[in-house]
């Protein structure tokens, strides 16, 4: 009986403690949301964790748009799953993959993300870096496909080589030597009869991107135009513009061959600096 | 006063002995490690798909990941909005270096509050509050109560008392027990950890003007404020339909009806606007303080508690009126 009253006191004193506690936390909550004082954003003291570099592992970071993404591939693996997939089971790689594709990016889409912070920080721990980005900036839009003479249609191949320029320029300001990896484009339209003239369109596109990465170091094409070339109905997806499952896998696979040219290359060094 | 505090104590050893609060630490005794667990899981599975535990690259490709999802035109404009808010908060935390989910025991008390306020504490409350008059009429106790020299008003007002004491309790044992239990997963330390507040969303975009950091225990015990209030409000209607009910089960079964349909009606009815006059619409005052998108147009604090506290008076006033005129013998 005695015990009992003990506890039965710990516990209404606790009660009211906690009840006085609560209103003061009520109060200033309110407080705090109806009267917010705007704040010069101090930061209170807090040690940081340490950044870890994770060293051992091989950073990846993909940019651009839906191709990248993986949109019309199952459960939108694309090539960046097939790359890494690949990687890290057949090369026995230990990978960080970051996939910042933004479906419908145009080359202006991807500079605006470049100037962002995450995105930078990001880029500056990559040691590979792929891109797929352009095919937005040429493809005209389906509103305007039939107001358009496509025996004149180039696309704004200059503006785009301006912005190309400049994601390159601000990739290099915050990473300055991991290799870059800029695939071109497919020509998605080489079955529609009205479009005949598509397939010069697309590959003075990639030639001009082609010798504006040339002039960069540590920057490499990588072509993927043959890989579709006659072979549209199989590689592209339901909605004839994405790859399909297939074309991803062309994809992945010459990208792959292009990234382990490098890495194999550097293994060598390591083992000969030994 | 001392009839009074008399009485209280009475009501309060009334409801020790009904185990009521053992009941409550069993339940979180047993959900809680599922919630971390859950939690645990989590986060593991990011770091597992990103290859990294860095916060700031899993929190970047979040962003990304959000806007892929805004780009595809089948979602709901609300449910678009909802994420978009969401993903420029997220931007800002970012840009400031700060980490909104940084590992450990308080912040898994801060977001066990933040999802729990609108339901599961609720629910702890009720099983407190549910019979504390019910329960006195279908055992017949209340006659031994009624026919004694004191003041109806009194012995119900001492029964509210008490009630306000276990409520406050209990949210008092829902922080220490996931405080404990979580930091064997999560670590004990982040008290200090900087928080982000004062986000205000205007027109369904976000506006950072008032953004503010306070260091996370103040955060948490803004939250748990909040939630205190939030309980109590829920505590005097379950004490006012446990006053016109006789049968607990049928008491209990009208409050769950009734939280729950917030749950429900913040969901479906988001084009119905008087919808929020409802009180379970407006338990979510935590999102306030963290800046969420409320679910119905028209929500915002002042409105949430001042319709949370007239349902309140409101109730308050009813229980004492039957109670008072009212034949409770039978």
């Amino acid at each position: 009986m005695n015990r009992n009253r003990i506890t039965l006191s710990i516990v209404v004193i606790l009660s009211v403690m906690s009840l006085g506690l609560f209103l003061y936390g009520f109060v200033i909550g309110v407080a705090d949301v109806l009267f917010p004082q705007s704040s010069d954003m101090a930061k209170p003291e807090e040690d940081t964790p340490p950044l870890n570099p994770e060293d051992d592992k091989l950073n990846m970071v993909f940019l651009g748009d839906s191709i990248t993404r993986g949109v019309g591939d199952r459960e939108g693996m694309g090539y960046v799953g097939r790359v890494k997939q690949a990687l890290e089971q057949e090369e026995g790689w230990r990978l960080s993959v970051n996939n910042l594709a933004v479906s419908g990016a145009t080359s202006e889409d991807l500079i605006d993300q470049l100037q962002q912070d995450g995105i930078q920080y990001a880029l500056s721990r990559a040691d590979v870096i792929v891109l797929t980005i352009g095919g937005n900036d040429l493809h005209p839009g389906w509103d305007e496909l039939d107001t358009i003479d496509f025996s004149q249609y180039r696309g704004d191949v200059e503006g785009f080589s301006e912005n190309a320029a400049r994601i390159l320029d601000l990739i290099r300001a915050v990473n300055p030597d991991s290799p870059i990896y800029w695939i071109g484009l497919y020509n998605p339209f080489e079955d529609i009869p009205e479009l005949t003239n598509s397939a010069a369109i697309v590959q003075n596109w990639n030639a001009n991107l082609e010798k504006m990465v040339l002039s960069h170091d540590r920057v490499y094409y990588v072509p993927v135009f043959d890989l579709f070339r006659g072979q549209t109905d199989r590689l592209l997806y339901t909605d004839h513009f994405h790859p399909s499952a297939e074309g991803y896998e062309l994809i992945a696979t010459r990208v792959l061959e292009r990234i382990m040219i490098d890495l194999d290359q550097n293994r060598r060094e390591d083992e000969r600096d030994e | 006063m001392r009839e009074f505090l008399r009485l209280v104590w009475n009501e309060a050893e009334k409801i020790y002995r009904k185990k009521r609060l053992a009941i409550v630490i069993l339940i979180l005794l047993v959900l809680i490690p599922m919630f971390v667990y859950a939690q645990y899981k989590e986060v593991q599975t990011l770091v597992e798909r990103l290859g990294t535990s860095d916060w700031r690259v899993a929190l970047q490709q979040q962003i990304i990941d959000t806007q892929n999802r805004l780009n595809s035109s089948r979602i709901p404009e609300d449910w678009r909005n909802w994420l978009k808010i969401r993903m420029e908060q997220q931007q800002y935390y970012l840009e400031h270096d700060i980490n909104p989910n940084a590992p450990g025991a308080p912040t898994f008390v801060r977001e066990f509050m933040e999802r729990g306020i609108n339901l599961f504490i609720p629910l702890l409350v009720m099983i407190v509050a549910i019979d504390i008059v019910s329960g006195e009429r279908s055992e017949g106790t209340i006659k031994l109560l009624l026919t004694r020299p004191v003041r109806r008003w009194k012995i119900l007002l001492s029964k509210y008392v008490t009630m306000l004491l276990y409520i406050s309790l209990l949210i008092l044992l829902v922080g220490i027990i996931s405080y404990l239990i979580a930091g064997v997963v999560f670590g004990y330390s982040g008290w200090n950890m900087p928080v982000l507040t004062g986000f205000v969303v205007e027109n369904g975009s976000l506006n950072t003007e008032f953004v503010h950091l306070v260091p996370q225990w103040k955060y948490i015990l803004m939250a748990f404020g909040l939630g205190w209030f939030v309980s109590v409000v829920v505590g005097t209607i379950s004490f006012m339909v446990s006053v016109l009910i006789r049968s607990t089960p049928a008491a209990m079964g009208i409050m769950l009806a009734s939280l729950i349909a917030g749950g429900i009606l913040s969901e479906f009815a988001t084009a119905w606007e008087q919808a929020k006059y409802i009180y379970s619409v407006n338990l979510d005052l935590t999102d306030y303080l963290s800046g969420q998108m409320p679910p119905l147009e028209g929500l915002t604090m002042s409105f949430s508690l001042i319709n949370l506290a007239a349902w309140a008076l409101a109730s308050f006033v009813v229980a004492f009126m039957v109670f008072t005129r009212q034949d409770m013998l039978n």
